[in-house]
């Protein structure tokens, strides 16, 4: 008997670590758990990603929508381009196959942050590229330097039907910040990657507890330890005036993602040196253009809080050493605000997409 | 990984099932490519630095029993400086490299040892001082060297204890690898409410006070006594629970598959002077500097003055281990002042002495005091920067009504940490762990500490105090 309940352990056991090590299977999991309305299924984020981390009951808010935009009719542009994203989950990746939601584009090639992809030079120089290179404002100062970009594209001119591969961030080689760096093969470093997988513990945690039939426990270990002691999860902040989730590191001061950390001008002369950088190494490659976006955080288009904002975005724009053209949506959020951000979410509504697109599609019709 | 995780609990569930599955002379295996996962998920590479080490001593140990004379010590001394080389070039390169600096920027020079790129491996002053001892006992005679390779890499990795100890002997853990253990359900609950015990000390008392502790010391200018005075009390039960709670699972988890790890703690607030704190706080550390530097040096088996110079000696040296920075060094320095303030104190007022106390509401007092003194000192291991420390002390001692208290936790959070200590003491004093296995309600208790470590436990993957050692 005991026997049998240590091989049933071992299964369990070795099964959870398995798929938990493999993104591809998680994957699938994730997906279906999200299609699953049954106690089996998943709502971690389906009222939000701060209400998946929070659990906080009063925030459980269905606020999805797909936004209606103006499509564009391809006649009517003679040199359509073809436009490469380099994006984060700010960006519709729903429009992945629909270049006509922006202007004078013929084709889409998306480049999520946590991918790499190897581009096809010739593809670039031929096709009238551009190249918009977007991020939240709490993720800039990491993503955004010339190793963030080149740890993700690299180039060939290897004319193919297809003209980039999708390689998994977990090949890169140079992750590993000390000097004992190993020339691996990439198939041994993507064995390493999964046997050593970076996210196994929040895979464990979504395999194992992400199911409905657990959702009345996280709801009640949030309400006691916010009634308690007035304490929600350590990655989210309760707002001022309790009506938003913001993740907590866009409001933590020490942390340089945040709207209130006290930016000092060598921070943002460097930041701007890193734009000017990536700005020129890609024209050298080809692009025709290169935007840059950085959508503010949240909090500080709300402005819920009293703590000074450090306007990131606008003291990067307005530096008088940056060359290269850098898109803020802030002003145009903050019209109505509240209606374009959700509030348990960390990103845009669909409203504040709508935005966006409108905001981004004009500054392409400036384009020559 | 780390224990207080979902993907160590799925990780133990695993080789303890594997474990009890195998015949018993592949278990060793087993149990060597499980250390080895559960070191490299931290950083993969760094299991060169390891097997190195493990390579060096493995060698040193076999030869040491040949040679005899010169060529034995010579032999020691290799493993020596193989290990306590280790240490210096990751743990303590930057630290030496800073000072130098320091000292070249006395004579106005630019002084800097070259640049290295290196991050310090988990677990590396334990795992050393472990291997060390092994060659030492071996030298000394009082363990044979061990000739399967792979026996003794699982000494020196054996998962449970390999990242922040208990820091074991050869003699004491060698020989259980060899031994045969069928499972025992006497053991197994043992082990498994021992784990409960400490993960519930871990995150439900530790983490818990840590927000108090880093707010306040994330802030220092903006406390007042009251905070700061707060802050200490619950510094010196954070790092008892999160030490002790990271002992409790490595013990319980290598007592679920029948090994013995030796105790790291012993209520150690229930001392009564500072050498009982010292018996009963990282007993194997502490042991460790007992038996090979104190010991070593003659003990107290000399003139007064060496002796004190000893003491003093081995304190420097743990508080160096405990850390790369000046602030360390100072905490194990009061420790030694204090150690020999005490043994001055008890030569010329006797009846004063830890061992004369006669009742039990002085015991009570020592106890207290000596409770004050080891707060009094954690103030430096804490604090890391000199700055740090002049701000601390100068808040201190300012009676300013305007400097109100500040919350970092709430009322209601503050008296349940209250209680969550009380409970730690009074199931220290009265041996609850002890108690619990002897009822016939175990499984109760074990749901009932599961269900208070969901519901109160503070879940931000707060990484052990010691692993930064």
């Amino acid at each position: 008997m005991k026997k049998i309940i240590a091989i049933i352990f071992l299964i369990i056991s070795s099964t959870i670590i398995y798929i938990s090590s493999s993104d591809q299977l998680i994957g699938i999991i994730v997906n279906n758990r999200y299609k699953d309305a049954t106690i089996w299924g998943s709502d971690k984020y389906i009222y939000g990603d701060l209400y998946g981390m929070s659990y906080l009951s009063e925030f459980k808010l269905k606020e999805y929508s797909t936004p209606t935009l103006d499509s564009f009719n391809r006649k009517d542009f003679p040199n359509p381009r073809y436009l490469y994203v380099m994006h984060d989950s700010y960006f519709p990746e729903y429009l992945s196959e629909k270049p006509e939601y922006f202007y004078n584009v013929k084709k889409l090639n998306l480049i999520h942050w946590k991918n790499r992809r190897v581009l096809d030079l010739d593809s670039i120089k031929n096709n009238n590229s551009i190249i918009l290179i977007e991020c939240v404002e709490r993720n800039a100062f990491n993503l955004i330097n010339l190793k963030g970009v080149l740890d993700r594209i690299s180039f060939s001119n290897k004319k193919s039907s297809n003209s980039f591969n999708k390689i998994s961030l977990n090949s890169n080689k140079s992750k590993d910040m000390n000097s004992f760096d190993f020339n691996f093969s990439n198939e041994l470093i993507d064995l390493k990657n999964r046997i050593f997988n970076r996210f196994i513990e929040t895979n464990i945690e979504f395999l194992i507890f992400n199911i409905r039939l657990f959702s009345p426990f996280k709801i009640f270990k949030a309400e006691i330890n916010q009634k308690l002691f007035g304490r929600i999860n350590g990655d989210v902040y309760l707002s001022k005036n309790k009506k938003y989730l913001y993740l907590n590191e866009t409001i933590n001061k020490l942390n340089i993602g945040s709207s209130f950390y006290p930016l000092s001008e060598n921070e943002i002369g460097e930041f701007v040196n890193n734009l000017n950088e990536i700005n020129d190494y890609l024209l050298n490659k080809g692009f025709k253009k290169v935007i840059f976006n950085i959508n503010p955080n949240p909090v500080a288009i709300l402005k819920t809080e009293d703590f000074p904002l450090n306007h990131f975005v606008q003291r990067v724009k307005n530096h008088t050493n940056l060359r290269a053209t850098l898109l803020d949506p802030s002003d145009r959020l903050k019209i109505n605000a509240d209606h374009n951000f959700f509030h348990s979410d960390s990103h845009w509504n669909s409203n504040g997409a709508k935005i966006w697109m409108t905001y981004f599609n004009e500054e392409l019709k400036k384009m020559k | 990984m780390v224990f207080n995780s979902l993907h160590f609990l799925v990780f133990f569930i695993f080789t303890t099932s594997a474990y009890f599955l195998l015949q018993h002379r592949f278990r060793w295996f087993l149990l060597l490519m499980a250390s080895c996962y559960f070191y490299m998920v931290f950083v993969p590479k760094y299991i060169v630095i390891l097997g190195f080490t493990i390579i060096v001593d493995y060698f040193v140990g076999i030869n040491l029993e040949k040679f005899t004379g010169r060529s034995k010590k010579i032999f020691l001394i290799l493993s020596l400086i193989a290990n306590v080389g280790i240490l210096v070039i990751f743990k303590y390169y930057f630290f030496i490299d800073k000072n130098v600096s320091f000292l070249g920027d006395l004579f106005n020079s630019n002084w800097h040892l070259p640049n290295l790129n290196i991050l310090l491996p988990i677990g590396l002053s334990f795992h050393t001082f472990q291997a060390m001892s092994y060659t030492i006992e071996v030298y000394r005679g009082n363990q044979k060297p061990e000739r399967n390779f792979g026996i003794y890499s699982l000494y020196v990795m054996f998962y449970p204890q390999l990242v922040a100890g208990p820091i074991e002997r050869p003699q004491n853990l060698l020989h259980q690898f060899y031994e045969k253990h069928n499972f025992d359900w006497i053991r197994v609950k043992s082990g498994l409410m021992q784990m409960t015990i400490g993960l519930f000390k871990k995150v439900v008392i530790a983490d818990r006070l840590a927000i108090f502790v880093d707010g306040t010391y994330g802030e220092l200018p903006k406390q007042g006594p009251l905070n700061l005075i707060l802050a200490a009390v619950f510094y010196s039960f954070q790092i008892l629970c999160d030490f002790s709670g990271y002992s409790d699972i490595a013990i319980g988890a290598a007592r679920v598959m029948g090994f013995d790890l030796m105790k790291n703690f012993n209520a150690p607030y229930l001392a009564k002077s500072l050498p009982d704190f010292w018996r009963r706080w990282h007993i194997s550390l502490s042991t460790w500097f007992k038996d090979y530097v104190y010991f070593s040096l003659g003990g107290n088996r000399v003139s007064v003055p060496k002796w004190y110079f000893n003491i003093l000696i081995v304190f420097l040296l743990s508080g160096i281990w405990h850390g790369a920075s000046w602030n360390f060094v100072i905490w194990g320095f009061l420790h030694g002042i204090l150690q020999i303030i005490g043994i001055q104190l008890n030569r010329f007022f006797p009846f004063l002495a830890s061992y004369n106390l006669k009742t039990k509401s002085l015991q009570i007092i020592y106890q207290i005091w000596t409770f004050i003194l080891v707060t009094f000192t954690w103030v430096f291991f804490r604090l890391y920067k000199f700055s740090d420390l002049k701000i601390y002390f100068k808040q201190l001692c300012q009676f300013n009504l305007r400097n109100k208290f500040s919350f970092y936790l709430n009322l209601n959070e503050i008296i349940f940490s209250f209680g969550l200590i009380l409970f730690l003491m009074l199931a220290q004093t009265y041996g609850l762990k002890d108690k619990l296995l002897k009822t016939p309600f175990f499984w109760f208790w074990m749901f009932l500490f599961m269900v208070c470590i969901y519901f109160f436990g503070v879940f931000n993957i707060k990484q052990f105090i010691y692993f930064q050692f």
